[in-house]
């Protein structure tokens, strides 16, 4: 049953039916591991970029992360959160990558890809919270990027960072302040015109 | 009590309200501080909503690197780079090239059955004005011996047949008018007029002295000689008119083979903010090869390259995501055009319906396009109208659409 639908619409199924299906031989593993690459890769490199600031570091970081993730399948394992799951992977991975090169932290410049078209407003205040968001402590940042960039509940952050939901309350809203504290001089520019 | 709410703990509120983590019982006192409180609360609102507006735009961060995958699935042992590449290649060159081979195809297709049909009919017509016997048969004229056996004949309807193509000449002014007579002059001109009896005889002379006087009208109009001369070993060329005639207008032969080149103007799309493409002079027109296999229908295939607006939206985790790109790519398809006849008093122009089904690199294509084609030649016309597009593409499993209305304008020759 589940080879059958995982060879006709890998598309519909549900990330726990296709987790299940990383166990299958192949070509079935290989195709439920595409529809979750497919699914997921968008927020995880987000997450790995954003979090790491450089971008060869953070590609490093997720293409690190779907191989355990891959590999990680193989093992008996209940898997609920697919999601959460990946991002744990990526958070661990980035975390070690910031310890071990710690001092090293580019603040490289925001470089959007020469043929976005965006407008010039947009991709300055993205500019500018891209800035903004380097400058912050490593646990406000990635607070602030969990809820923004992952869409994650405070709770979910809160479990996956294993702070309290207080604490993450607190990160979230210091983070915010400190980007608007940047932004606010450009907005009120913005809102002049 | 309200109005004594530090701003930080209003800005709190606002944080959470826009994240979605403030308590139902405190949305109250946030809206009653929003209303009642400084420009600062409103701005903070502006700048925090601002804020979670622009990052879903962040396409930068949302797009992982083009090699990564080949990379993950390469280190798993899956498929490889090459051939993922190769398969992605194809996969993107299918549907194209597919319907170019339907269009290919179905053009010759049609043209074989078309000429076949055609055939059987002029067929069909000389036996049947064989066997009426109503006129004299295989009269020859002129001094080349390559001059084609000419039938006259004074009946309607009104025809010339070439070799295996017809047309109607009921509008052709009469350049020549002759008698309804045969004559032969050529190597069996005693046989024919052993087979037509005296009366035959006695006209021969009139007759082929008008038939000369034909002959040497027909040598001044070079086009029709050189028709003449081609067909020598073909079908007799039949001429039969109340009074027969030779005409200088040319006779429209098919399948005819035409060419298209067509540029466009979008008139409207999806609107756009995301990625857009450098676009080059060839990247918004088109080539269209096409039979005309009658006076009203053309078939054939085109290919592209034209500009789409891929427009991927949705919600994921209860937050709105939004990819917009504009993207020339490469398209082809089957042909199909319908017209109507010229119209005199708009310079011989013709209305046409055209429609495309075909392929682009990411997905199925159709279009429909209305017209004018105004002839300033009789190999060139020119082209104006308006063409429908609709495309459906995937990506990462979800069906997506893009539509556009073009103005089109372009160029049609005749080979």
């Amino acid at each position: 049953m589940l080879l059958e639908r995982m060879t006709n619409h890998p598309a519909k199924m549900s990330d726990t039916e296709l987790y299940a299906a990383l166990k299958l031989e192949k070509p079935s593993s290989e195709k439920a591991f595409a529809e979750l690459y497919a699914r997921y890769s968008p927020r995880i490199f987000a997450y790995c970029r954003r979090i790491l600031g450089d971008y060869d570091r953070a590609q490093d970081a997720f293409q690190e992360t779907f191989v355990k993730f891959f590999n990680s399948a193989q093992q008996e394992r209940e898997m609920t959160n697919v999601p959460a799951y990946l991002l744990r992977i990526a958070r661990n991975l980035c975390l070690n990558m910031q310890r071990s090169n710690k001092g090293q932290i580019s603040l490289e410049e925001y470089h959007l890809p020469s043929s976005y078209d965006m407008s010039h407003d947009k991709k300055e205040l993205l500019s500018l919270i891209t800035q903004a968001m380097e400058t912050l402590p490593l646990d406000y940042k990635e607070a602030f990027i969990l809820r923004e960039y992952e869409g994650l509940s405070y709770q979910e952050i809160a479990d996956m960072t294993e702070s309290s939901l207080s604490t993450v309350k607190i990160r979230i809203y210091r983070a915010k302040q400190k980007i608007r504290d940047i932004l606010a001089p450009y907005i009120a520019d913005i809102s002049k015109h | 009590m309200e109005q004594q709410q530090k701003p930080e703990h209003i800005d709190e509120l606002i944080t959470s309200y826009l994240d979605g983590e403030l308590p139902i019982e405190k949305e109250d006192a946030m809206f009653s501080s929003l209303a009642s409180n400084s420009e600062d609360s409103r701005s903070a609102m502006r700048e925090l909503v601002s804020m979670r507006n622009v990052i879903p735009h962040d396409i930068e961060a949302f797009t992982p690197p083009p090699g990564a995958k080949d990379a993950v699935f390469s280190q798993l042992g899956m498929a490889t780079q090459s051939a993922e590449k190769g398969k992605s290649g194809w996969k993107k060159a299918i549907l194209p090239l597919a319907f170019l081979a339907l269009g290919l195809a179905g053009g010759y297709g049609f043209g074989d059955s078309f000429s076949s049909n055609e055939k059987d009919e002029i067929l069909q017509l000389m036996r049947k004005q064989g066997s009426i016997g109503g006129f004299s048969p295989l009269i020859s004229t002129g001094d080349s011996p390559k001059v084609p056996t000419i039938v006259l004949q004074q009946s309607a309807p009104v025809r010339i047949v070439y070799k295996d193509r017809m047309r109607n000449m009921a509008s052709v002014t009469p350049m020549i008018t002759l008698p309804p007579i045969s004559v032969n002059q050529s190597a069996n001109v005693q046989d024919v007029a052993n087979q037509n009896g005296s009366e035959s005889q006695s006209n021969k002379h009139t007759t082929k002295e008008i038939l000369s006087e034909t002959n040497t009208q027909t040598q001044e109009n070079s086009k029709l000689s050189e028709q003449s001369n081609a067909i020598e070993k073909a079908s007799p060329i039949q001429i039969a008119a109340p009074n027969a005639t030779v005409s200088n207008i040319e006779p429209v032969k098919y399948p005819q083979f035409w060419m298209q080149f067509r540029g466009m103007s979008s008139l409207q799309s999806p609107e756009y903010s995301g990625i857009r493409e450098q676009m080059g002079i060839l990247d918004n027109s088109r080539v269209t090869f096409a039979w005309s296999l009658g006076e009203h229908f053309s078939v054939g295939l085109e290919a592209g390259r034209e500009p789409f607006v891929l427009n991927y939206q949705g919600i994921k985790e209860d937050r709105p995501f939004v990819f917009n790109q504009y993207s020339p790519m490469l398209t082809g398809g089957l042909f199909l055009q319908g017209r109507t006849s010229a119209f005199e008093n708009l310079g011989n122009s013709r209305f046409y319906v055209q429609a495309v089904a075909g392929g682009t690199e990411i997905g199925v294509l159709g279009r429909l396009g209305l017209g004018i084609a105004y002839p300033i030649s009789n190999h060139i016309s020119l082209q104006l109208g308006l063409e429908q597009s609709y495309m459906q593409f995937q990506f990462q499993g979800n069906a997506f659409n893009s539509q556009k209305l073009d103005l089109l304008y372009g160029i049609s020759i005749i080979l």
